[in-house]
């Protein structure tokens, strides 16, 4: 499992670096969504997070959510056209679970993608993100996750 | 449902400091839910849209992050800003005064169709 800087970004996943989503293959068609831990430390303290509810549909670079901090405001773009199916209410209640758990229990969305072979040769998979988001941190002069990031 | 939204910035005074922050804010997080979002700045509020006022404004006392970088955000997460054409004969501006992110200046009639519009919902500070 890559760990940069202090970030942890799990093998098992394909990523969307720019935008720093992840997605987790389910099976039967679908896919579970979230952000990485990067982008939660980047963000700062979460104070707020609202996924969009099931049934929506998304285009590419709709958000499937947003994210909100003191300061910040941050949406979590898809990056393919999908269906939303299920959405995370508890992270609504919960939302320091973006900080603690952003490979678990903060998933966002479960999506259906149109066209999830398409979809996935526009990510990078796991074993191969290290060293885009090595270039991501060093352009946003971010220097890494703390401790349990 | 309406996928517009306006934000009508009318009675904020810039001397309140900490009325500047929430529409901004909002600004931003409805343009980051993916719906169109507008801010008209008449009145009081049309000064912000003033190249120079806003980065001198904070919200928080002693805060890093300046009046003008809450409207950046919003701007760079798709709203437009517009000042309102009447308004610019009371603090002596013309359109060559305007922040880069204010999109142009735009008339009252303007405001009144979007307000009355089935398509947009509006919020007005």
């Amino acid at each position: 499992m890559p760990i940069v800087n202090g970030c942890v970004l799990p093998d098992e996943l394909f990523y969307d670096v720019e935008r720093q989503v992840w997605y987790r293959e389910l099976g039967d068609g679908l896919v579970e969504v979230g952000v990485t831990a990067v982008a939660a430390a980047m963000a700062g303290t979460i104070v707020a997070v609202t996924p969009k509810r099931a049934g929506r549909r998304l285009a590419a670079g709709n958000a499937c959510a947003v994210f909100e901090s003191g300061k910040f405001v941050g949406p979590a773009k898809v990056a393919f056209p999908a269906e939303i199916v299920r959405s995370n209410d508890a992270i609504m209640s919960q939302p320091g679970l973006a900080h603690t758990d952003p490979y678990g229990a903060a998933w966002l969305v479960v999506l259906r993608p149109d066209d999830w072979h398409a979809a996935k040769a526009l990510l990078t998979p796991g074993p191969k993100v290290a060293e885009p988001y090595l270039e991501l941190m060093r352009l946003a002069n971010f220097a890494g996750c703390s401790a349990g990031c | 449902m309406p996928r517009k939204l306006l934000i009508v910035i009318a009675n904020t005074d810039p001397r309140n400091h900490e009325e500047l922050g929430s529409p901004f804010f909002q600004a931003a997080v409805a343009a980051a839910m993916d719906f169109t979002v507008e801010v008209i700045c008449t009145a009081a509020a049309g000064r912000l849209m003033k190249c120079g006022v806003a980065e001198t404004l904070t919200v928080k006392p002693g805060s890093d992050k300046s009046v003008y970088d809450f409207i950046k955000d919003a701007h760079g997460l798709g709203a437009q800003f517009y000042a309102c054409a009447g308004n610019l004969e009371l603090f002596d501006m013309d359109a060559k005064d305007l922040i880069p992110e204010c999109a142009g200046v735009v008339g009252t009639a303007y405001l009144i169709d979007r307000v009355m519009s089935d398509e947009y919902r509006v919020l007005s500070y």
